[in-house]
């Protein structure tokens, strides 16, 4: 194998492919990626940890002799780092590969690419299709509501839903759920049933989709599913698990409707998070005819009031927050923009709802004085 | 008045006698799932309400009573089970003294109804606290069916020292994992207000019934164990050392299929483990001995807990080599003759004790140890009286008391005392007004020695000298005036975030987390039986769980105040805390452990390296820990060496 190719190019791929690479691994090949080389000008970049996969198509090389190498990630990115070339070359020798630029020369000693696994491809069956800019809203206003870890429902993930025309994303740690909706082309019939994506994965994917208005295909399977652009494939493997029934966390009764800036909102929101802490994590929201007040109180600290006009004119109401919980939703909102909180009361679930459809449920704080 | 001496009625002497067996609703259950043991049941369910008091229903499908032998069956020495003094030295039946169902019936309302195979129908005899009815004539299956209502209806005084229905719930279900641990093959059922709380069906072998009654933990960590010696057989599973506990009640004992209690014999299980496990803690053991009849005397005792051997040299030491031997072949002994490692990793204590362990093994084989006097691995039995220098006396006069701890037991957890700090130990940013408004019931001793106010001087002044450094990522050795001191760094962080933490919370309310899907915990049975009855309890704390199968509860909202803690981890320390207590909480009490299991999980762990600041700040607030009585794993926190102490041991003086 011998090619040369752009340093930049390669190491933006190597870049987004070490968000796949595992920290530490019983199978060592994994902490490196494998480049495949095929003439006249392309390669192909793949790494995984067996869960999630990438295959990251790099053109504009000159493939001298096809073939394939495997890089260990870490060293290699720095190599591409450091070199002030455009261009390096790269060459197999006997048990390792070498790096050349013009007055540099690497040999690294590398392990056999037949050894490393390997990363599905997508198949010739038919994808639904989407735009980056939808697939990235999503997964930018759903991801981060995800519990952090694995109970006995599988809420470390994000539930993937059709409806006619639509699919959602929700998530949700208990405290609070996201359901976020956005326009698909479905493949055949809408397809029925529902996936768990790893937030891993979305999280990779967000970091291949450069251009909103650039296409993106997936397909949902048993166990796994693959999202493609242009010029990435990624693989992961579903959540196994059960995802609780969200449908009903909503109460069907609204009795307020309250009309927020994000901006200011969250201007006030994070202010009021100051003067809180573990112990009394809860700020009190006072929605009232042209006001909010927002009053925090932890002791030991001291306590707060912060105030904002409100373009509302109905009863007032009383309700306790934790605010990370809503700067968590407004820090992914455009803050031009309006949301509408909607409230049964101050005890059940509150749903800040987006023009576009994003719902953000919160569960209230109850607090015992 | 002059009285005159006068023979009992019998009924008298019959509530007198049922105080020897019948102590309480889990020695009734006992006595009769013996009973029907020994009648050669398949299958024995027990049913009891309210712990027990009750309601106490014992159905079986032995081989039943004759309707002519039911009124002796309720008679004082009648029994089938022996005929004579001679049989008392062959004993192989549970039960045999003829006691049980006469002391029960004298003290409840107690109906006996059974059905032996050869008859066409059952009969029933009714007993009210004593008076014995006729045997009426009934359908019913073969079998016999015991129900014993309203204990000690008629002794008032017994009826009110029962202890809560949680703690008799609790001693019932022991009685019945105790049977069923000694009775494999026999399917046994225990329910309580009409929830099932176990079923070990007859075919489940000894882990799988140690995974129902006491979870997977301990289920997954068991070796087998299997010695013999001279007509001695010893059986059964103990747990791998990193699963201990903080009480004995987990070595399990049994001689011939009996549960029994010999202190001799749990210390051979316990010198089993010496060095592998912290002082404090005990193994988990589930052994059974089989040792001919006539070496054991089970007639020591009316409630046969107690037994006396002929020589119990050769049980102490067949137990002992036995575990010792396995784990010396097991791969347990492979990791431990591994070099020590220079950076210990989380749990360094516990390297600690395995290479202490296997010095010993290196050096002794099989006989008992002498003990070393170890700092490392067991350092409160292990330390000479002399080594532990600052006893109150010494200290007291020592002629410059200048940051001498005015506690009155400078030693700390040595004997652990359950005295509260006296306030004028804390920090003046600690006990400041909210720390006084009591939202934690602490009596405060006003005897205590007065406090020195340099003392405080020494917990914030800026002007005291910190000379300390960290060894082996676990340990701080400190400079004092009166010589050095050795503190744990683990159990100093944690005593210092609770006094902190509870600070905070005092004098402002719990807030509560409401959750949009309740989560599901995974509980043993008995302890989610406990859970639900604590449910008032726990809800004034913001902790709100439903009833969800057997083996779950399902939680809808929780204190916000979870810190590193995880909700599941929370709940479980509660229901084992109220399972290993069985007494009813208190709000603050339930409180004040959450605090301490956030102090515990946000401390820094042995094993973590600290800078030199941290070191400084944590030991500036040292006077904190020789108030150690809550360190939770029993183990002392700190360890003083007066500068005499170190002159003597080097032979200055």
């Amino acid at each position: 194998m011998k090619a040369t190719c752009h340093r930049e190019g390669l190491l933006s791929a190597f870049q987004v492919a070490s968000g796949v690479v595992p920290q530490r691994s019983p199978r060592p090949i994994l902490r490196s990626v494998k480049l495949v080389f095929s003439p006249p000008d392309q390669a192909t970049l793949l790494a995984t940890d067996l869960e999630i996969g990438i295959r990251y198509l790099l053109s504009g090389i000159d493939v001298d002799e096809a073939g394939s190498i495997v890089l260990p990630v870490g060293e290699t990115m720095s190599i591409l780092r450091e070199l002030p070339d455009e261009r390096i070359n790269l060459r197999a020798g006997d048990g390792g590969v070498l790096i050349e630029a013009a007055s540099s020369r690497f040999e690294l000693a590398t392990e056999d690419p037949q050894e490393f696994p390997d990363v599905p491809e997508m198949g010739s069956e038919p994808a639904h299709r989407t735009k980056a800019g939808v697939l990235l809203g999503m997964i930018r206003r759903t991801s981060f509501a995800c519990a952090s870890e694995n109970s006995r429902y599988a809420l470390h993930s994000v539930l993937v839903e059709f409806e006619e025309g639509r699919f959602k994303f929700i998530a949700t740690d208990s405290k609070r759920l996201a359901i976020m909706p956005g326009a698909v082309e479905v493949a055949g019939e809408v397809p029925e049933g529902n996936w768990l994506l790893p937030p891993k994965a979305l999280n990779l994917i967000t970091r291949v989709l450069a251009d909103p208005e650039e296409e993106v295909s997936f397909v949902l399977r048993d166990n796994e599913a693959l999202f493609r652009t242009g010029k990435v494939v990624i693989y992961t493997r579903l959540v196994e698990g059960r995802f609780p029934k969200y449908q009903d966390v909503i109460p069907p009764e609204v009795n307020f409707q309250i009309p927020l800036p994000v901006g200011p909102f969250y201007g006030v929101v994070r202010q009021s998070r100051i003067l809180t802490n573990d112990e009394s994590r809860g700020v009190d929201f006072e929605f009232a005819e042209g006001e909010l007040r927002l009053e925090s109180r932890a002791s030991q600290l001291g306590q707060s009031e912060v105030r904002m006009p409100l373009g509302y004119s109905g009863n007032s109401i009383g309700v306790t927050y934790d605010p990370q919980l809503l700067i968590d939703a407004l820090k992914v909102l455009d803050p031009s923009e309006e949301i509408r909180l909607e409230l049964a009361d101050n005890r059940r679930a509150s749903v800040f709802r987006t023009r576009d459809d994003y719902a953000y449920v919160v569960m209230p704080l109850i607090r015992d004085r | 008045m002059t009285s005159r001496i006068s023979l009992l009625p019998s009924q008298v002497v019959g509530q007198i006698a049922a105080g020897e067996v019948v102590e309480r609703p889990a020695s009734i259950v006992k006595e009769l799932v013996e009973n029907s043991l020994d009648a050669g049941s398949r299958s024995i369910d027990v049913h009891v309400a309210e712990g027990g008091r009750d309601l106490i229903r014992i159905v079986d499908d032995g081989e039943g009573i004759a309707s002519d032998d039911l009124p002796l069956a309720v008679a004082s020495h009648a029994t089938s089970k022996i005929q004579s003094a001679d049989d008392l030295f062959r004993i192989q039946t549970m039960g045999f003294r003829g006691e049980a169902l006469a002391s029960i019936a004298a003290v409840s309302d107690f109906r006996l109804q059974s059905r032996p195979a050869d008859q066409p129908t059952a009969a029933r005899l009714e007993v009210q606290q004593g008076d014995i009815g006729p045997v009426v004539a009934c359908g019913g299956p073969i079998g016999t069916q015991i129900e014993v209502r309203q204990l000690f209806g008629s002794v008032p005084v017994r009826r009110k020292f029962l202890k809560s229905k949680q703690t008799e719930l609790s001693h019932i279900s022991e009685t019945m994992i105790r049977l069923a641990l000694a009775r494999p093959g026999i399917d046994l059922k225990l329910s309580h207000n009409d929830r099932t709380l176990y079923h070990r069906p007859a075919d489940m072998d000894l882990v799988g019934a140690i995974d129902l009654f006491f979870g997977q933990e301990i289920a997954r960590s068991l070796i087998p164990i299997d010695g013999e010696e001279e007509g001695l057989r010893l059986t059964g599973v103990v747990a791998n050392p990193e699963v201990n506990r903080p009480t004995q009640r987990y070595q399990y004992l049994f001689v011939n299929g009996r549960f029994i209690r010999d202190r001799s014999l749990a210390h051979a299980v316990v010198e089993a483990y010496r060095g592998l496990i912290l002082s404090g803690r005990y193994p988990v053991s589930f052994l059974f001995l089989t040792v001919p009849p006539d070496q054991v005397d089970v007639n020591v005792h009316p409630t046969k807990i107690e037994v006396r051997f002929e020589e119990p040299r050769r049980l102490f030491s067949l137990i002992l080599s036995t575990i010792r031997e396995r784990f010396l072949r097991s791969d347990l002994s492979a990791k431990w003759s591994m070099p020590a490692r220079a950076d210990f990793p989380s749990a360094s204590t516990a390297a600690m004790a395995r290479n202490q362990l296997n010095n010993e093994f290196a050096l002794s084989g099989n006989r008992p140890l002498a003990t070393q006097p170890s700092l490392w691995s067991h350092p409160k039995p292990a330390i000479d009286p002399g080594w532990t220098l600052s006893r109150p006396s010494e200290i007291l006069s020592h002629p410059n008391p200048i940051s001498i701890p005015s506690d009155d037991d400078p030693f700390g957890s040595t004997d652990r005392t359950d005295e509260p700090m006296p306030s004028a130990d804390m920090p003046p940013e600690v006990s400041g007004p909210s720390s006084q408004n009591r939202t934690f019931e602490e009596g405060r001793p006003t005897d205590l020695a007065s406090p020195l106010p340099s003392d405080r001087a020494d917990a914030t002044g800026p002007i005291e000298r910190v000379r300390a450094i960290q060894v082996h990522n676990s340990y701080l050795v400190v400079e004092t005036d009166e010589g050095m001191m050795l503190v744990d760094q683990h159990a100093l962080h944690e005593r210092i975030l609770y006094e902190q933490f509870r600070a905070r919370v005092a004098g402002q309310g719990i807030e509560v987390q409401e959750l949009l899907v309740p989560e599901p915990i995974d509980l043993t049975p008995l302890q989610t039986a406990l859970l639900l009855e604590q449910r008032e309890v726990l809800a004034d704390l913001g902790l709100g769980i439903e009833e969800f199968g057997d083996r779950c509860v399902l939680v809808q909202r929780h204190p916000a105040l979870l810190g590193r803690m995880t909700l599941g981890e929370m709940i479980r320390e509660i229901a084992s805390r109220l399972e290993e207590t069985g007494k009813l909480p208190t709000r603050d009490e339930i409180l004040q452990d959450l605090l301490h299991m956030m102090a515990c999980k946000a401390a820094v762990k042995a094993g973590d390296p600290l800078t030199g600041q941290e070191i400084e700040s944590l030991v500036r607030q040292r006077h904190l820990v020789d108030d150690s009585h809550h360190c939770p794993h029993g183990r002392p926190t700190v360890l003083r060496f007066t500068l005499n102490d170190l002159e003597r041991e080097f032979q200055r003086k």
